[in-house]
């Protein structure tokens, strides 16, 4: 009888030696259990259920878990995912999945902690729509070409100055949804603006003057007047130019401005403007954007002078003054004027 | 029965039950409205200078819809860096939405400041997805804190935004223009010479052409033109006759025409015109437009024509008249200098 068990479990086990197989398939995997039951399912629910397997965490470093059993074995392949600031973004974050080796038809679900890694207390999920949300839905577990596919996507509607950590997990076809990876960390910026107005040089220089106005010549400036610009803000910015007076007053002949104006001053009797003479990364707004004499007025209420449709670092700008007197435009030597230069950027 | 009864109000009771557990998960699982991000959104301070008073204006985009406030909080940092928010506020939507594209903050909109929060109410609720704009007039609607970066929230409805600001240091956000005009003055005569012609005792005769004699001046005060005679015996002179057509009238007299067949010698005046002239005030040279009328010359200055206040190109034509008699000696040298000279009043 002894005989007969030993021939058997000899005889089983030279049979399990040998991949099962046919011409064409082989059983690549397959466990001993005790029995059990599968694809029990509804029109929107199955269940997979094996009885026998381990269903636990059996061995783990800190870097690998063992996950034996067959449910594992149909697992997808865990995915990384990379977060960044690629661009002193201040209310967003870059991310990129890497797949892994899931096939194309892998669906991708990323989690998000805010202010400190995995786990946290209160887990945030990447929408469809590249928000954070509460909740994970079906509906956000996209395809890897959805998420951006390898140029990636951004993560939108964050907090400015705040740090995001984000793991990502896989699943492709039913009972195979992965853990989650790896998780990443970036950090979004404080919004920033910077503004700097200047005759010489960045905080000096606040004076620009027409010595000897003489009549039927248009004048320069002595100084163009110089705008530092830049700023995160999503939308850009614009810089802005208004006058005390809207003319050059003499507190001696108070009736007598030059008053002034949008105009070409080779051909107007007299007048008083501004025109940006150059830019770096900032656009010369109409009516600024002359060429030789052709001047935009300065009136009393503000006008935009220089805009950024976009983030902008290290835009310049030099704004030209101009004045042209006429004959009788009344001699002194006290006129003058104060131009207010303001930026904002637009978050 | 009793025990059926029994069952009966069980059951209901069981169903009532039931009932209100089910609409209490309804209640709870209800989900709530998230706020969402404002976009497009700055405070544009009017003046940047740290310390400085200040109106500003406030441009964002909402996200959702049925906001029927929104408030600014400058937040604690402003306060704590010598900012503050007038509690009083004007406002007004009328001309931004111009400047900016933006759709005017719509409503009876009045506005108030408490702490460091301005809040505009009675905003008619608003759309979702639009860019709206609204000032606040005031010229002290903030007063600026020192220089440095500030983050204020913008709150619409539900929805709000950080934006962000650049203080500058005081004045920082200005600069001084200065200009000096020159004194200038210029004076010219149309021609230099006045041809007569032949004079008869038929009558006077009159320069063909006035001779215009021209000033342009910024000088404040105004401008002034003289003529003189200097000659030894003021007059057209003949060297040859040794005869000389005396002025009538007499210099310094008011002026009158010649008359036929009476020798005299005048200069005449017509009315300044020009780009500018100012508010003449004529001598005695002035015709009225009354041929042959004018006044006589000495060796003294004697006034033409002033003017208040600046000329460009102000020209008064200047005419001379002569008129013989039968006995006057027949020369063809008969000739006078006439001096003219202008001056600017600076």
């Amino acid at each position: 009888m002894l005989r007969s068990l030993f021939t058997s479990l000899v005889a089983g086990g030279l049979f399990f030696a040998v991949l099962p197989s046919t011409t064409n398939y082989q059983l690549n995997s397959y466990g001993f259990g005790s029995g059990g039951t599968s694809n029990s399912s509804t029109s929107n629910y199955s269940l997979e259920g094996l009885t026998g397997e381990i269903n636990s965490q059996a061995d783990a470093t800190s870097s690998y878990n063992l996950k034996p059993g067959f449910t594992q074995t149909q697992q997808a392949s865990v995915p990384k995912v990379t977060i960044t600031n690629p661009s002193n973004y201040y209310d967003k974050l870059h991310f990129v999945i890497d797949q892994q080796n899931n096939p194309a038809d892998a669906l991708y679900a990323l989690q998000v902690c805010v202010g400190s890694g995995f786990p946290c207390g209160s887990p945030l999920y990447v929408k469809a729509d590249n928000t954070l949300g509460a909740t994970l839905t079906t509906a956000d577990y996209q395809l890897y070409m959805a998420w951006g596919g390898s140029g990636g996507g951004n993560i939108i509607g964050l907090s400015p100055g705040t740090t995001y950590y984000v793991h990502a997990k896989a699943t492709q076809g039913k009972f195979t949804e992965s853990a989650y990876g790896p998780s990443s960390n970036a950090a979004t910026s404080a919004q920033q603006i910077s503004f700097c107005l200047y005759t010489i040089s960045c905080g000096s220089g606040n004076t620009v003057s027409f010595s000897g106005l003489l009549a039927g010549t248009p004048a320069n400036g002595s100084n163009n007047i110089g705008v530092d610009f830049s700023t995160n803000a999503d939308s850009g910015g614009s810089i802005y130019i208004y006058s005390n007076n809207g003319a050059l007053v003499s507190t001696t002949h108070p009736g007598s401005p030059i008053t002034s104006a949008t105009a070409d001053l080779s051909s107007a009797s007299q007048g008083f403007g501004a025109r940006v003479a150059s830019t770096t990364l900032l656009s010369a707004v109409t009516p600024y954007d002359g060429s030789g004499s052709q001047v935009g007025g300065l009136a009393t209420t503000v006008a935009t002078i220089l805009d950024a449709a976009a983030p902008v670092s290290g835009g310049t700008a030099a704004i030209q003054l101009q004045a042209k007197v006429s004959n009788t435009t009344l001699a002194a030597t006290d006129y003058g004027d104060i131009i207010t230069v303001i930026a904002a950027a637009r978050f | 029965m009793k025990n059926l009864t029994s069952h009966y109000s069980r059951w209901k009771a069981l169903a009532a039950v039931f009932v209100l557990l089910l609409v209490a998960q309804v209640l709870i699982l209800l989900p709530r409205a998230s706020a969402a991000t404002l976009t497009n959104t700055y405070v544009r301070l009017d003046r940047l200078s740290a310390d400085t008073a200040t109106s500003f204006r406030l441009v964002f985009k909402t996200a959702g819809a049925g906001a029927t406030s929104v408030t600014v909080d400058f937040t604690a940092a402003w306060a704590s860096a010598s900012g503050s928010v007038n509690a009083t506020q004007s406002v007004s939507s009328a001309s931004c939405a111009a400047d900016t594209g933006a759709t005017a903050l719509p409503g009876s909109i009045t506005a108030a400041g408490a702490g460091n929060v301005v809040t505009i109410s009675s905003v008619t609720a608003l759309s979702a997805t639009t860019a709206y704009c609204v000032d606040l007039t005031s010229t002290s609607a903030v007063t600026n804190p020192s220089a440095g970066t500030y983050s204020p929230i913008v709150t619409a409805g539900s929805d709000s935004t950080n934006t962000t600001i650049d203080i500058v240091g005081s004045n920082a956000d200005q600069i001084g223009v200065t200009a000096s005009v020159g004194e200038s003055f210029t004076f010219s005569l149309s021609s230099n010479s006045a041809a007569l012609g032949a004079l008869s005792a038929a009558g006077p005769t009159k320069l063909g052409s006035p001779i215009s004699a021209t000033v342009s001046t910024n000088a404040a005060g105004g401008w002034q033109m003289w003529a003189a005679d200097p000659a030894g015996t003021p007059g057209l002179h003949s060297t040859t006759a040794n005869h000389t057509i005396g002025y009538s009238p007499a210099a310094g007299a008011a002026a009158s025409a010649l008359s036929t067949g009476v020798e005299g010698y005048n200069l005449g005046s017509g009315t300044i015109g020009g780009t500018t002239c100012g508010t003449p005030t004529y001598g005695n040279f002035a015709s009225g437009g009354v041929n042959y009328k004018g006044s006589g010359l000495d060796n003294t200055l004697r006034s033409l024509v002033s003017a208040t206040g600046a000329a460009d190109t102000c020209a008064l034509p200047l005419t001379t008249n002569a008129s013989i008699s039968n006995t006057t000696p027949a020369a063809t040298d008969y000739a006078s200098t006439i001096t003219v000279v202008a001056a600017g009043l600076f």
